[in-house]
């Protein structure tokens, strides 16, 4: 039990990343490579926030808005004068995850430093000890999961990402704005980093290098589930982080990245498209 | 005197002896020993970024593993040399071995996918490095690393620093040497056709996916020899020495050298690793430093600054040659097409047979039990209305669209449902509705590549330029020559293929489906934005087709074109066939008048009308 649970709280993390991923991917095209680097400023600006006196409720608030005030600057420099469909936003969005990577150390070093949780506190469950964290993290990954499908289906806004991401051309003759919603997709994607930092950094530490392994996993959890896919992130997140913990328990913890590797090269052979996904293989 | 020089200085193999003998020297010249400590990391680190650019720039893949590839390279080297042998030309051959083989294993799953799994599974590679290295515990020296690597030694001779520094400097030359060859041969310019189209590359009969692997697992050698040698330099590796930093170094040295480019990669390295020097007592900027370089770099500088310099110093060539060239002689000879039927061989004769094929998608009938037969040595055309399945026929012919039933047979051998680069090889030229022209290549490559299927592209006999390989080149470059002059290309012959405009664009199709020297040929609309004169060469091209017996089948809107043209007609409408004739049937047929042509089909003329008279 203790294994489930710190599997499904650690790839409850990784779905977060996932679903992050997946919001400019559906309406831009693109997936934001700095995005866990994000979650971290996030985490060390959650960590001041807390210093001040004021209620942390006004400081996320405010966090969240510079946040997305950073994804239409991040769209804007990295993102829109890029060609369409050469992938040069692998280059300029690691780009910006190093310049992050680089700001973090400047500021505040390599040190890990300890994030104090929202809610205090847990409970036993069959045996198992379950922060109040935990529950948070599975509850905020399933929550955005679930938001963001009915966003897609039911908003405007989400029904004009979806026309972008199945057909481009047809959706922008049709009067889609594109560069509208890749803006509004990376000032959203920000805003919803800066607020899952605080539950995520009770669990990984304010730690400047922890955003490379969450970014790769992340994205091991969006293939899983398939790419595109909220509810596939979900899934692929869970499946990443319980997996992982069953290894750390039983090959030891050492090798649990090394298995992780291995079983998503087996994956990736075995079914592409990921476990929701539609996405036709490559003509490679 | 002075002319025999300059056939001195054309040999690159010459030029390229003098200048890493002149590289070799350095010690002995007065570099000091923190200069020849940098020279030697720029040449290590240029190895890595070289296998970067062959992946990347020419195979169009980002795959962001290489830091892990000299970690393998250099561990491989260093337990070899520490525990079983230490001679540099076994742990050289050893650690690109094994660097080979890296490559190949994690290629195979990121390849399927491409894109940002490539780039996510091989950057994971990085991070895997360390709990790798401690997985096989002491004998590697875990996360502590492995020290005591001795010096080199080849042949039982150890080498001092500066026989390692020569050892280095051949090395990288040798590699550099082979990259070259590599790049700029025939397996570079299908690297770069596949990457700039995989249905262009596929049609020319290259399988993406296995040039792909090739490029990848190739480009993992250097990056493998670079290891071997860091390991030799200080005599101890830790897991930390290939770390992000050196991942994100590789890839900035790559971008700001040029993707493209092969001694840029010298200069990109040497910037960042001189950055790096520079900024010593600010160390913590220069991750920021590297990360703002890759963004404006991703953003601004597509080619790096490689192109700029050579830009430059063409210009300066130019400059200074200028009153030479004068008194060249610039005589251009134009072939004729009876001239170039001389060079050309003939192809096989083999009839293209369709047999009741159908095709749908997703319940729309694009194509209802066609059949169709086209006789080598004849033009069929086959005409209809814009939707009526003309491409759709095409591409299921060439491979691209799979048929629901039916069959396809090219001479005796079926070719129903095969991959479109073995349908290619089996015998099947085309070119496409919108020409489909790779990018960063000259107009006489774009022309070879029409050969790439049934010439080996094949990386080795680049590299080496074997005597076979040579032998291709030479019978290939008779056969670009007469073809291009006879089609009005050998102007452009060195022009950048993708600065063409539409007309030339055609022709230069054209050409490679010529010098292809497939058995079937289906061209599509190839008439469609010609100017007179360039119909006239299409006729001239496609009669050439004809008379060394293809058998070409020819999609055309254009009817009086059809009429000069096609030995036999076949009409589509609506996915059927609706008619099969000679032209001046056709033009009388009623169907085909009410559903196509219109009623003045029969004597409408451009002016194309009145060279009826046949060839």
């Amino acid at each position: 039990m203790t294994i489930l649970i710190s599997g499904l709280s650690v790839g409850a993390i990784y779905a977060l990343i996932a679903i992050g991923y997946n919001i400019t991917y559906l309406a831009a095209g693109v997936i934001n490579f700095a995005f866990a680097n994000f979650v971290m400023l996030g985490v060390f600006a959650w960590l001041v926030v807390t210093g001040f006196s004021l209620p942390s409720v006004i400081g996320l608030v405010v966090t969240i808005a510079i946040f997305a005030v950073l994804g239409v600057i991040e769209e804007r420099v990295a993102i829109r004068p890029l060609p369409i469909g050469r992938h040069a936003e692998l280059i300029t969005t690691l780009g910006v995850g190093t310049v992050l990577t680089g700001l973090i150390t400047v500021i505040w070093g390599t040190n890990p430093l300890p994030v104090k949780p929202v809610v205090d506190g847990g409970f036993q469950f069959l045996g198992a000890i379950v922060t109040w964290n935990d529950v948070l993290l599975v509850g905020a990954a399933s929550v955005a999961a679930v938001v963001l499908y009915f966003v897609l289906r039911h908003t405007r806004l989400g029904l004009a990402a979806t026309a972008l991401n199945q057909d481009r051309t047809a959706a922008i003759l049709r009067g889609v704005d594109s560069r509208r919603i890749a803006v509004i997709a990376f000032a959203f994607a920000l805003g919803y980093a800066a607020l899952i930092a605080p539950v995520v950094g009770n669990q990984t530490f304010a730690d400047v290098g922890a955003p490379l392994t969450l970014a790769i996993k992340g994205f091991f959890a969006l293939t899983i589930g398939g790419i595109g896919s909220n509810l596939g992130a979900l899934v692929g997140g869970f499946a990443v982080g319980i997996i992982e913990a069953l290894a750390a328990r039983y090959v030891g913890g050492e090798f649990q990245d090394l298995f992780v590797f291995v079983l998503f090269l087996l994956f990736v052979f075995l079914r592409p498209s990921g476990i929701i996904g539609q996405r036709a293989l490559r003509t490679v | 005197m002075s002319a025999r020089l300059g056939r001195a200085l054309s040999n690159r193999y010459l030029i390229w002896v003098i200048a890493t003998a002149l590289v070799c020297l350095g010690p002995w010249v007065g570099l000091t020993s923190t200069l020849i400590r940098l020279v030697v990391i720029v040449a290590m680190v240029s190895l890595v970024t070289s296998g970067l650019n062959l992946s990347w720039g020419y195979g169009g893949e980002l795959a962001l593993g290489q830091a892990a590839v000299y970690a393998v390279g250099a561990y491989v080297a260093g337990y070899i040399a520490k525990y079983i042998l230490n001679d540099v030309i076994v742990v050289a051959i050893l650690a690109a071995v094994a660097a080979f083989l890296v490559g190949l294993i994690t290629g195979i799953p990121g390849l399927r996918l491409g894109g940002w799994t490539l780039a996510m599974i091989s950057f994971f590679l990085v991070v895997l490095v360390p709990s790798v290295v401690n997985l096989f515990g002491p004998l590697l020296g875990g996360f502590s690393g492995l020290a005591g690597i001795p010096l080199p030694m080849i042949f039982g001779v150890p080498l001092d620093q500066n026989g390692f520094y020569i050892l280095v400097i051949v090395v990288t030359s040798a590699w550099f040497l082979v990259f070259y060859n590599m790049v700029k041969g025939r397996f570079g310019v299908s690297l770069l056709v596949l990457r700039s189209s995989p249905t262009l590359a596929s049609s020319l009969g290259v399988w993406p996916f296995q040039s792909k692997l090739t490029a990848y697992a190739v480009a993992a050698i250097p990056a493998g020899l670079g290891g071997m040698l860091f390991s030799y330099l200080d005599g101890f590796i830790a897991p930390d020495s290939f770390s992000l930093t050196l991942t994100i170094l590789i890839l900035a040295a790559s971008i700001v050298g040029g993707p493209r480019s092969i001694f840029g990669v010298f200069l990109g390295v040497a910037i960042l690793e001189i950055i790096q020097l520079e900024v010593g007592a600010f160390q913590i900027y220069a991750t920021v430093a590297y990360g703002v370089l890759l963004v404006v770099a991703g953003v601004v500088l597509s080619d790096g600054v490689t192109p700029y310099l050579s830009r430059g110093l063409k210009w300066l060539v130019k400059f200074f040659t200028r009153n030479r060239k004068r008194t060249e002689s610039t005589e251009i000879t134009t072939a004729t097409f009876s001239q170039t039927a001389a060079v050309l061989d003939q192809v096989p004769h083999r009839a293209l047979v369709v047999t009741s094929i159908s095709k749908s998608f997703g319940g729309n009938a694009a194509l209802t039990d066609v059949s169709l037969r086209a006789e080598p040595g004849q033009i069929t055309a086959l005409i209809g209305p814009n939707g009526s399945g003309k491409t759709t026929m095409l591409n299921v012919i060439s491979g691209f669209y799979k048929a629901d039933s039916g069959q396809v047979v090219l001479g005796d051998q079926a070719i129903t449902g095969l991959a479109p680069h073995r349908v290619s090889r089996a015998g099947v030229g085309r070119t496409f509705q919108t020409p489909q022209i790779p990018e960063y290549v000259s107009v006489a490559d774009a022309i070879l590549s029409g050969r790439l299927g049934s010439s080996s592209a094949s990386p080795l006999g680049s590299a080496f330029r074997t005597p076979g390989y040579r032998r291709m080149v030479k019978r290939d470059n008779e056969r670009l020559t007469s073809v291009a002059s006879a089609l009005g290309l050998t102007p452009y012959l060195a022009n950048d293929a993708s600065s063409l405009p539409l007309g030339t664009r055609r022709i230069l199709e054209l050409a490679r489906v010529l010098v292809g020297q497939r058995s079937a040929l289906l061209l599509d609309e190839v008439a469609s934005g010609l100017d007179e004169s360039e119909i006239q060469e299409l006729l001239s091209a496609v009669r050439l087709m004809r008379d060394l017996g293809a058998t070409v089948l020819l999609v055309e809107h254009n009817f009086e074109l059809v009429r000069i043209l096609a030995d036999r007609v076949v009409v589509l409408a609506d996915g059927k066939l609706l008619a099969e004739g000679t032209p001046d049937e056709i033009a009388s047929h009623p169907e085909v008048l009410a559903s196509y042509l219109g009623e003045g089909a029969g004597i409408s003329g451009t002016n194309l009308g009145a060279k009826k008279e046949r060839s």
